[in-house]
C-alpha cells in the first residue's frame, strides 16, 4: 500500500489553556484535498503542524514519509504558502520568488522563477515592489514563491483570498494541472462553494475537530441533513403556526413573545414555496420571511454537534 | 546562505538606522575633540577609563549591537515571514549564521571607524604615544565585543516579543548596574571581555585601572563561551520553536 503524502495521527495542539486541534487523525493521497472550516476553526494550526512550522503537543504528522518538524530534507518536497498578507515588501516580485528558489536550492532559480511567476500571471508586474502590490497580487506572487522549487505537496493556506474572479478561476486551472501533474495539494477556505470548485475531497475542521471528511457530495449531503430555523412576521401569528405544523416539511413551530413565527425545517426550499400560497389562503399577511441561522459558522457547528 | 545574508543587510541597513548608527558612532568624537584640547590634558588612563571604558564599551556598543541584532529576527518573527526562511531544507546554522553575519556588517563599519578615529584624535591631541596601536586595539576589540553582543541578542530576538527590553537590561542592569558593586560580575559580562581584549592587544591600555579589566585568558575564553554558547541557543531555539 502506498504510503499517504500526510498521515496525521491523533494529533492535538494546544497554547496554555485554549485548544487549537483536538486529537485529529487523517490521511491525504495525491490530488486537491480541501481543508475546510470557519475562521478560528484551527485550519492554520493544523496547517502548520504538516507544513513544519509547529510542533504537535501530542500525536504524530508524517509528511512525504518524514517528519517536518526533524526532517529538513523533506522540506525540499513541500511548498507552503501562508496565510499572512506580509511578505518580504522591499524585493519585487521576481526576486522574491527567486529567493525562495534558492531557499530550496533549486539549481537555475532566475529560470525556476520565470516560469512561476508566469504560471501565475505576474510577468508584468514581476519588476515592481511587493509593497505596491494588491492583495490578490500578492497572493499571486506568493503561490508562485510556494512552487517555484517543484515540490511534490503543496500546503496553501486561504490562497484565494483578495483574488479577482478571473485570477480565481486561473488560479483553480492552475491547482488542478498541478495535481494532474501528481501532486499533492491542501488548500484551505472557509468558503464551501471555494472548496467544492477545487478539491475532490474534503475535511472539514470545525472547533479544532475533525467534524467530517470526504467527497464534497457527502460533506454536501450532510449539510442538507441539517435543520434550519426560519423566523416568520405575519399578521396572525397562532393561525399560520397552527397552519404550518400541518406540513410535512415543518419539523416544530414556535409562537415568540414578540408575535413572531420560528420554524425548524430540514426542507426550507419547499417551505419556502409552500408559505406564501398558505399565507393567501389563510388571509394572512407576511412582513418578513428571514433564515435565523443561514451563516456558515452555524452550519459548521451543527456538522460538530450531531 | 549568500541569500538570506544579502536579504538580511537589505532588511538591516534603512536609511534612519544607519543614520542612528552613523550619528552614535560619531558623537564620541566631540567627547575625544574636547578631552585632547583639555587643560591641563587627560592621562591615558583617563582616556581608558571615559573613552574606551565609559562611552565606547559601555554606551555606543551595545546600543549599536541592539539596532542591528535583535531586528535580525525579530521583525520576521513580528512580521511572520520568518517561515520563508525556516520552512525550507537550509540546516539552521546557515540561516542563523548569515543573520549575525548582516548584523554585524551592518554595525561594524561605523562603530569601528568611530573607535578608531576618536582615540586616534584624543592620542594625537594630548599628544600621547602609542596611538596607532591604542586606536587599532579598541577597533578590534570592539568588532569583537560587537560579535559577542549581537549573538546574544539574536537570540533574544527569537525568545522575546521585546528583544530591546531584555537587551537593554542586561547591559544597562546587570552590566552597567551590577557590575559596578559587584566585582564578580565581570567573568559574566560582554563589556569587560570586549575591555580585555583591548588590554590583550595593546597591553600599555589600562595600566592605571588593572583591577578593572579581566586578564587575555579570562577575557578571550568568556567571549568564545558566549559566542558559542549564545550561537547553539539560538539554533536550538530555530529548532523548538513554533514559528508564527
Amino acid at each position: 500500500m502506498t504510503e499517504p503524502a500526510i498521515r496525521v495521527d491523533a494529533v492535538s495542539k494546544w497554547y496554555g489553556s485554549l485548544v487549537a486541534v483536538n486529537d485529529v487523525s487523517f490521511e491525504v493521497q495525491t490530488g486537491i484535498t480541501g481543508l475546510l472550516g470557519p475562521n478560528g476553526a484551527g485550519k492554520t494550526t493544523l496547517l502548520k503542524l504538516i507544513g513544519g512550522a509547529a510542533a504537535p503537543s501530542q500525536g504524530s504528522v508524517r509528511v512525504l514519509g518524514g517528519d517536518p518538524r526533524t526532517n529538513r530534507a523533506v522540506h525540499r518536497r513541500i511548498g507552503v504558502m501562508s496565510e499572512h498578507e506580509a511578505t518580504y515588501d522591499l524585493l519585487n516580485g521576481r526576486r522574491l520568488v527567486e529567493l525562495a528558489a534558492r531557499l530550496h536550492e533549486v539549481p537555475d532559480a532566475r529560470a525556476a522563477a520565470r516560469a512561476a511567476i508566469d504560471a501565475v500571471d505576474m510577468a508584468e508586474a514581476a519588476g515592481r515592489r511587493v509593497a505596491t502590490y494588491s492583495r490578490g497580487m500578492k497572493q499571486r506572487i506568493k503561490l508562485a514563491a510556494a512552487f517555484v522549487h517543484d515540490p511534490e505537496l503543496l500546503i496553501l493556506d486561504e490562497p484565494l483570498t483578495g483574488a479577482d474572479p478571473r485570477h480565481r478561476v486561473e488560479f483553480q486551472e492552475l491547482l488542478h494541472r498541478l495535481a494532474a501533474e501528481g501532486r499533492t495539494i491542501l488548500v484551505s477556505s472557509h468558503i464551501l462553494e471555494e472548496v467544492e470548485s477545487l478539491a475532490s475531497r474534503v475535511l472539514l475542521v470545525v472547533s479544532g475537530k475533525l467534524a467530517a471528511e470526504g467527497d464534497h457530495h457527502a460533506i454536501r449531503a450532510a449539510l442538507d441533513e441539517r435543520p434550519y430555523h426560519v423566523q416568520v412576521v405575519c399578521s396572525a401569528p397562532r393561525r399560520l403556526a397552527a397552519a404550518l405544523v400541518e406540513l410535512d416539511t415543518v419539523d416544530s413551530v414556535q409562537v415568540g413573545e414578540d408575535g413572531d413565527v420560528v420554524l425548524l425545517s430540514r426542507n426550507v426550499a419547499a417551505v419556502q414555496q409552500s408559505l406564501p400560497a398558505l399565507a393567501r389562503d389563510l388571509s394572512i399577511r407576511l412582513t418578513r420571511v428571514e433564515p435565523l441561522d443561514d451563516s456558515l459558522e452555524s452550519v459548521f457547528e451543527y456538522l460538530v454537534e450531531r | 546562505m549568500t541569500a538570506i545574508y544579502v536579504l538580511s543587510v537589505r532588511q538591516l541597513a534603512g536609511r534612519w538606522r544607519l543614520l542612528i548608527l552613523l550619528a552614535l558612532c560619531a558623537a564620541p568624537f566631540a567627547v575625544a575633540a574636547a578631552a585632547g584640547s583639555a587643560h591641563p590634558p587627560p592621562t591615558a588612563s583617563h582616556i581608558d577609563d571615559v573613552l574606551l571604558d565609559g562611552l565606547w564599551a559601555s554606551a555606543v556598543l551595545p546600543i549599536v549591537a541592539l539596532a542591528v541584532a535583535t531586528p535580525a529576527f525579530g521583525n520576521e518573527l513580528s512580521d511572520k515571514t520568518l517561515a520563508n526562511l525556516t520552512l525550507t531544507p537550509l540546516p539552521h546554522w546557515r540561516i542563523a549564521l548569515p543573520k549575525l553575519l548582516a548584523a554585524v556588517t551592518v554595525g561594524a563599519p561605523a562603530l569601528v571607524a568611530g573607535t578608531f578615529g576618536s582615540v586616534l584624535l584624543v592620542f594625537r591631541l594630548v599628544p600621547l604615544p602609542g596611538a596607532g596601536r591604542a586606536a587599532t586595539a579598541a577597533a578590534l576589540a570592539m568588532a569583537v565585543g560587537l560579535v559577542l553582543y549581537s549573538t546574544v541578542f539574536l537570540w533574544a530576538g527569537l525568545v522575546t516579543s521585546h528583544p530591546l527590553a531584555l537587551g537593554l537590561l542586561y547591559v544597562f542592569v546587570w552590566e552597567g548596574l551590577f557590575g559596578t558593586f559587584v566585582n564578580g560580575i565581570k567573568y559574566l559580562s560582554i563589556r569587560q571581555y570586549t575591555l580585555g581584549i583591548v588590554k590583550t592587544l595593546d597591553e600599555s591600555r589600562f595600566s592605571g585601572l588593572e583591577r578593572h579589566v579581566l586578564g587575555s585568558t579570562a577575557a578571550i575564553a568568556g567571549a568564545a563561551v558566549v559566542a558559542a554558547g549564545f550561537g547553539l541557543l539560538v539554533l536550538r531555539r530555530l529548532r523548538r520553536m513554533d514559528v508564527p
